[in-house]
């Protein structure tokens, strides 16, 4: 009764024109609803049975990309109700935690924020464990090493945007040690601060590089990433 | 044929044919060695679903139960005491705390680290060159790896103690305490 319902749903011509493959019940039909889908055309068709085992991989780089899918959705939310401006800014995220789904959105932001940088970091040691880097997959490490800087960099300036003690105090020490620099240490910090200290220059500057510039470096990256796990042969075998 | 394909497929330097083999499957395999694949959909999918699922549910339960931290306003006049770096670098804070010179745990070894990750791949590798071997004797230490295994072991351990002391033990001008007391 329900298989038969299914059927003629899957079967029916608007069904087809969106959904080219009927019910997958062959090797050929599994394929071709990989191959017909354009969100999962990123993935094989078939896989290697290694490659599945969840000892393997602890689905890192999955959980990894998951959760920075998470904070692009809750960033996105938040930046509807967050203005980045020195008089604004901290009185924005107070009147957030008044009500349940806003205290809620943040905290999934900030959490997922914390897990990502954990995730991916285990990541990398997973793939060291493994050997994973080794001939062809040796790029894909520098890429992997990039996503780490750019995950603790996307970490760092959304630290700065709630503008309270913690937010500026935290950045007024990162930013100090990156002034010990030899020579070039002060012109770092101030163009990464837009001034001497730490203020609405700054926050302006951190805003754009969270909710746009490093957001896009990384999904770039990420692309990247994947599709070279493709081209060296999807996951690496036993060592 | 690939080098895999090859070991497989062992080839009679007197016979211009070889012997190929019957594979059971349900898809074709054309010259290829059998390999252990399995369908993506549906063995990989049930995986993925899993994964999200759990992830977004523990997510949604920690979110639930813990909130963000919201302090006071910034306010530039009142320094708090300590003051802290975000946790991943209260490692290289706990570092600079031991030396009068910030430069070198500040700049310097974080410099030297991201360069040795960047690297590792291409030490690690069958050494073509002269250069080449000897820098993997010294880096890696041979086709095991010991030097390689310690170096970067006692990296992420170093991180994790020095992170946990930093952020958790360490209280006005950054005197030793017990986070539980
Ligand atoms: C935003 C950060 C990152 C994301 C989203 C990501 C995602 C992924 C995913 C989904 C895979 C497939 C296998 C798996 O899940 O383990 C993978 C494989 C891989 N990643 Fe990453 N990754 C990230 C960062 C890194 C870092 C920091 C490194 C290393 C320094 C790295 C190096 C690699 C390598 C070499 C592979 C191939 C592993 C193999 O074939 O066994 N990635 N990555």
């Amino acid at each position: 009764m329900i298989k038969s319902l299914l059927r003629r749903v899957s079967d029916s011509s608007v069904w087809r024109s969106i959904f080219r493959t009927g019910i997958p019940d062959t090797d050929l039909k599994r394929s071709m609803l990989i191959f017909n889908n354009f969100f999962l055309h990123i993935f094989p068709a078939k896989m290697k049975r290694h490659g599945l085992r969840f000892s393997y991989t602890f689905c890192l780089g999955g959980i990894s990309c998951l959760l920075f899918i998470i904070l692009t959705v809750t960033g996105i939310l938040l930046m509807f109700l967050y203005t980045p401006s020195i008089e604004r800014a901290y009185f924005d995220m107070q009147a957030l935690a008044l009500v349940l789904n806003g205290k809620i959105l943040r905290n999934l932001h900030r959490w997922a924020a914390h897990g990502m940088v954990i995730t991916v970091f285990l990541h990398m040691v997973r793939v060291f464990y493994t050997r994973s880097y080794r001939p062809p997959r040796e790029f894909n490490w520098v890429i992997g090493i990039l996503l780490l800087i750019l995950t603790l960099a996307l970490s760092y300036t959304g630290y700065l945007l709630p503008w309270d003690q913690l937010a500026y105090w935290g950045i007024t020490v990162g930013t100090t040690i990156m002034a010990y620099t030899p020579f070039i240490g002060k012109h770092i910090r101030y163009f990464l601060l837009g001034a001497d200290e730490v203020g609405h220059e700054a926050l302006l500057r951190f805003y754009v590089l969270h909710c746009v510039v490093l957001p896009f470096s990384t999904a770039l990256l990420m692309a990247i990433h994947f599709w070279r796990v493709r081209k060296d042969g999807g996951i690496s075998g036993p060592l | 044929m690939d080098k895999d394909q090859e070991k497989t497929f062992i080839k009679d330097p007197n016979k211009t044919y070889g012997l190929m083999e019957m594979v059971d499957g349900t898809s074709p395999m054309v010259e290829k060695t059998p390999e252990d694949t399995v369908e993506t959909f549906p063995h990989y999918f049930i995986l993925l679903t899993i994964c999200t699922l759990a992830v977004t549910l523990c997510l949604f339960m920690i979110s639930l139960f813990f909130d963000a931290p919201l302090e006071d306003l910034a306010n530039p006049l009142v320094t708090p005491n300590p003051g802290k770096a975000p946790w991943y670098f209260t490692g290289i804070q706990e570092l600079i705390h031991y030396t009068d010179k910030p430069v070198i745990p500040g700049i310097i070894i974080p410099l030297c680290i991201i360069i040795w990750l960047f690297l590792i791949p291409y030490i690690d590798r069958e050494p073509r060159t002269q250069a080449g071997s000897f820098l993997n004797r010294v880096f890696i230490g041979g086709e095991k790896r010991k030097v390689l295994l310690v170096l970067f072991t006692v990296f992420i351990l170093g991180a994790l103690v020095l992170i946990v002391i930093g952020e958790l033990f360490r209280g006005e001008n950054w005197n030793f305490i017990l986070p539980w007391k």
